[in-house]
C-alpha cells in the first residue's frame, strides 16, 4: 500500500515535458511523433525537433508518465513502425498537479484548469 | 508547310522524344553539363520538369504543347527519398529502441514538405532536422553513461565497506 502511494506520487515536470502531455491528450490520448511536434506547432509556434521529442518521451516514460506501443507501418514511411505514445493515470495525476501550481503561482483559478 | 502539317510533325517529334526520354538514362547527358544531368533525372522523377526540360532541349517554341494526360497518369509521382548519409548520422546516434519511429517520423515529414514545397526544401529540412537532433540524442546518451557509472561507484562503495 505504501508502495502505491510512494509510485503513484505526482512527479515534477519541465515545460517540454509538460507540452508533450498536453499534445498526446489533446490528440485522444493517443499520438505518434509526428502528430505530436504538429500539435505543438500549431498551438505555440515552437519546432521541436525529432530528437529533442523522442529524448523527451522517453525520460516520461521512464518515470511512468507515458507509455508506448508499437503502431503499423505505412509505405510513407519506408515500411517503419508508428510508436503510439498514452497518458498513464500517474501522467495525469502530475500533469495537473503542475498545472494547478503554475495556475496557483500566476493568481489564476486553479479550477478554471 | 502549313500549320496542320507543322502540328503533325511537332506531334511525331515530341512521340519521339517521349520514347527517347523514357527509355534511356542518360541519352542526352553525355555532351552536356553535370547540372543538365541532374535535371533529365529530375525529369524522369517530376512531370512537371518533363515539360520544362523539353523546351530547354530545343530551346524552340513548337514544343510549347502540355504532354497528354494518359502520359502523365502513366507516370506515377515519384519522390526522391531523404539523403541517405543523412540517414546514416541519425542512425548512428539513436537508440535502437526508437530508430524506426525517429526516421519514420522525419520521412513521413520530408515527403510533406516534399510535396508543399520541393525537393531542395525537403533536403534542407531534414538535414536541419538531423543537425538539431544529434545534439540531444548524444547528451541523453551521455547522461545514461554517467548515471550507470555514478551507480557502479555506489554499489562499489557499498560492498567496499
Amino acid at each position: 500500500m505504501k508502495n502505491n502511494e510512494v509510485k503513484d506520487k505526482p512527479v515534477s515536470m519541465g515545460d517540454l515535458e509538460r507540452f508533450i502531455l498536453l499534445a498526446i491528450i489533446n490528440n485522444h490520448n493517443n499520438s505518434y511523433g509526428v502528430e505530436i511536434r504538429r500539435e505543438i506547432k500549431e498551438k505555440i509556434g515552437k519546432d521541436v525537433s525529432v530528437g529533442a521529442l523522442y529524448t523527451t518521451l522517453d525520460r516520461i516514460e521512464t518515470k511512468g508518465l507515458v507509455k508506448s506501443k508499437a503502431g503499423e507501418a505505412t509505405e510513407e514511411r519506408s515500411g517503419r513502425q508508428k510508436k503510439y505514445f498514452q497518458v498513464t493515470a500517474l501522467g495525469q495525476n502530475s500533469l495537473n498537479q503542475s498545472l494547478r501550481e503554475i495556475a496557483l503561482m500566476a493568481n489564476v483559478n486553479p479550477i478554471a484548469i | 508547310m502549313n500549320n496542320k502539317q507543322a502540328d503533325n510533325n511537332i506531334d511525331h517529334l515530341l512521340d519521339e522524344l517521349k520514347v527517347v526520354v523514357n527509355a534511356t538514362k542518360f541519352y542526352f547527358t553525355d555532351r552536356r553539363s553535370q547540372s543538365f544531368r541532374h535535371h533529365i533525372n529530375a525529369m524522369k522523377e517530376l512531370n512537371s520538369v518533363y515539360q520544362g526540360s523539353i523546351h530547354r532541349i530545343f530551346s524552340i517554341t513548337v514544343f510549347k504543347k502540355t504532354i497528354p494526360e494518359d502520359v502523365l497518369q502513366k507516370q506515377p509521382y515519384v519522390i526522391v527519398g531523404p539523403p541517405q548519409l543523412a540517414e546514416y548520422l541519425l542512425y548512428l546516434f539513436i537508440p535502437k529502441s526508437n530508430r524506426d519511429a525517429i526516421l519514420g517520423d522525419l520521412e513521413e515529414d520530408y515527403r510533406t514538405v516534399y510535396q508543399k514545397f520541393g525537393s531542395k526544401l525537403a533536403l534542407m529540412f531534414y538535414w536541419w532536422q538531423v543537425v538539431t537532433s544529434i545534439w540531444p540524442l548524444v547528451s541523453a546518451s551521455v547522461e545514461k553513461l554517467f548515471k550507470l557509472i555514478f551507480k557502479g561507484i555506489l554499489i562499489k562503495l557499498s560492498i567496499s565497506k
